[in-house]
């Protein structure tokens, strides 16, 4: 019995020291990006390396708000990522339930001819959209890297809310359609809560996805007072001989803000929902 | 409303599956229904049909004089109870039964005092604020009840709603719906495949196979008077006994002979059979309750005994062919033991062997 204890503890000790190193080893850089965003410019680089500030400042944040146009290219994310977010949810929802629920012509095939787009590299898009983009007078716009967005966002969010939608039990909505709803109503009352998890995990994915875009967003757009973070900070604090290193950490912890409160608010959001139990099996 | 008019109803589904086919059927206000038969046979389709939720592919149906074909469900005054309920598991037990008068637009403090009113009726008052998923399944059924009643529509369809209950509480359920049927006097269409629901609830029983309707009647009729050996098989638990033999003339009478056993016919079925008898291939039907077991001259051999409490269920051996007798619960005889049966000539039925549609019956 003593034994199988030691056993078990040794074990356990075992597991948590692996788990804990790998933990430190993918949290280490970021818990470094943070520190450095409050280091002077002389610590940043001082030897022997220091993990936690000697004396912490905000001048980072203030040079980089005040001094740089940071909050514009911040502000043109947020535009572009809420938008483009607001943008496939609504195509989406629509059209994995119009996949799901309705029986039409060619529906198979749209569905196998979405999940091939989402298997192509976003890059293999790049030439093509940015030609149609510019044929319909939308480059060098938000609004036109927003459909870009959208092109390649779409496929995953849809072929993940058809899942949930079809998880939900026709019967609810054929009782809501019963009950003196229409089936638009039925949809909104009924369907759109069931697939609720899923439209927040779409969201998150999709809003993370334009969020962070580089390629796309360097491509697309040229001029210096549309540009979105990701092209942004990399044109303003790196060159090819200097980087700004405490200035582009200072700007990497901002940039990471939105994500996590996003996730923050709606993490629990992520799982409720799931086995409700309003039908018996 | 008055009658609900299914006429020559179709229902092919995109893989070519016939469901219904030429159903027709008058529904008289106040009637409680029941649509009988094996899974698959159309009977929920059916429903569906009357309820909006499945279009005909041919055929119409009417709602007194209105041509019903293209009205939505929402506009047919038709409620609907499901077998898996389908209570919105987003919403509380009172927002499940509100939402009928939401949709409505019921103003809101007269729908909280019908949300009262019925959850008292139905005594789940106590649940109002729970959500589906903390419910039992009895609990269920009565909010999925109660989310039907509470806007006092002209006809309720009722999918197996207690197919999911115990056996206790299923005993329950039917006596509270006999009962809230008395009491609204609302024409009530109720789909199952259990014929106890069917004969102990209903005031006509629709007997339905292969889309086809099969029967329509009074259980008395369904059960004393089954139309062909489907009725006859499907109404009546433990089912019918079945043997097939021949009708042959003996004098003035009719003898139905089989390798296992001979019965007389009496007069009157020998006078109604009386249309060229000789070597005539029939299927002799008689329930487990018409054989005697114990008395007569046909020998039988117990095989198994079925005690079920308040009487017992043999099966019995005769020259190879197994009957099925019920019998009282002081029944002694232990299997493998010889005895004898009787059957009751005069419930005896008689089928075609070829169409098997009824020749005769007992009664």
């Amino acid at each position: 019995m003593k034994m199988l204890q030691f056993r078990t503890a040794v074990s356990r000790a075992v597991f948590n020291i692996i788990s804990w190193s790998m933990i430190f080893a993918i949290a280490f850089p970021l818990l470094w990006m943070i520190t450095t965003a409050f280091k002077p410019e002389a610590e940043t680089f001082a030897y022997p390396p220091a993990f936690l500030p000697v004396k912490p400042t905000l001048l980072n944040f203030e040079q980089l708000i005040y001094e740089t146009p940071f909050l514009t290219y911040f502000k043109n994310s947020l535009i572009v990522s809420i938008g483009t977010t607001a943008l496939v949810i609504v195509v989406a929802t629509l059209g994995a339930y119009s996949i799901v629920r309705f029986r039409y012509r060619g529906r198979r095939i749209m569905g196998l001819m979405i999940l091939f787009t989402y298997l192509l590299p976003a890059v293999v898009l790049l030439l093509p959209l940015y030609i149609i983009m510019s044929m319909i007078g939308l480059s060098n716009s938000l609004f036109g890297l927003m459909i870009a967005y959208t092109t390649f966002g779409l496929p995953f969010s849809l072929w993940l809310l058809r899942s949930f939608i079809a998880s939900t039990p026709i019967d609810l909505e054929h009782a809501a359609m019963v009950d003196g709803a229409s089936r638009m109503r039925a949809f909104f009352d009924v369907v759109l809560p069931q697939a609720f998890p899923g439209i927040i995990s779409t969201a998150l994915f999709t809003f993370i996805l334009s969020w962070n875009e580089y390629l796309y967003a360097m491509v697309f757009i040229v001029s210096g007072e549309k540009k979105t973070l990701p092209p942004g900070v990399i044109g303003m604090l790196s060159s090819t001989y200097n980087i700004e290193w405490a200035l582009l950490m200072t700007a990497s912890v901002l940039m990471a803000v939105p994500v996590l409160i996003s996730f923050a608010f709606l993490q629990k959001h992520l799982t409720k929902g799931f086995g409700a139990g309003a039908v018996k099996g | 409303m008055s009658r609900i008019r299914l006429q020559n109803l179709s229902k092919i589904f995109g893989d070519n599956t016939v469901a219904v086919k030429n159903f027709s059927l008058d529904i008289e206000n106040q009637e409680f229904l029941t649509f009988l038969g094996p899974s698959g046979c159309g009977k929920s389709t059916i429903l569906r049909m009357i309820s909006g939720l499945e279009a005909p592919s041919t055929g119409y149906i009417y709602f007194g004089t209105k041509l019903a074909n293209d009205i939505p469900p929402r506009h047919r005054n038709v409620a609907m109870v499901f077998q898996s309920y389908a209570l919105y598991p987003h919403m509380t037990v009172a927002g499940n039964l509100e939402y009928p008068l939401k949709r409505r637009k019921v103003p809101k403090a007269d729908r909280h005092q019908m949300v009262i009113e019925t959850a008292r009726t139905l005594q789940i008052e106590d649940l109002l604020q729970r959500r589906p998923k903390q419910l039992s399944g009895g609990q269920q059924q009565r909010v999925a009840l109660g989310r039907a009643f509470i806007r006092n529509p002209e006809v309720f369809l009722l999918d197996e709603p207690l197919s999911n209950l115990d056996a206790a509480l299923r005993t329950y359920m039917r006596a509270e719906l006999i009962q809230l049927h008395q009491r609204i006097g609302k024409t009530m269409i109720y789909v199952t495949h259990d014929q106890m629901e069917a004969m102990t609830m209903s005031t006509r029983i629709v007997v339905i196979n292969r889309g086809q309707l099969q029967q329509s009647g009074v259980p008395d009729e369904v059960y004393n008077k089954p139309i062909n050996k489907f009725v006859a098989s499907f109404v009546g638990t433990p089912t019918m006994n079945f043997i097939t033999g021949e009708l042959i003339a003996q004098g003035e009478k009719l003898l139905f002979s089989s390798h296992s056993l001979s019965i007389a016919l009496s007069q009157e079925q020998s006078d109604a059979l009386r249309q060229n008898p000789e070597k005539r291939s029939v299927i002799a039907g008689f329930r487990p309750e018409d054989v005697l077991v114990g008395t007569g001259s046909i020998s039988a051999e117990v095989s198994v005994v079925e005690p079920t409490g308040y009487e017992s269920i043999v099966f019995l051996n005769v020259a190879g062919e197994s009957i099925v007798s019920r019998v009282g619960a002081d029944f002694l005889l232990a299997p493998r033991v010889k005895t004898t049966i009787d059957l009751r000539t005069n419930k005896l039925h008689l089928f075609n062997a070829e169409t098997e549609k009824r020749l005769a019956a007992g009664g």
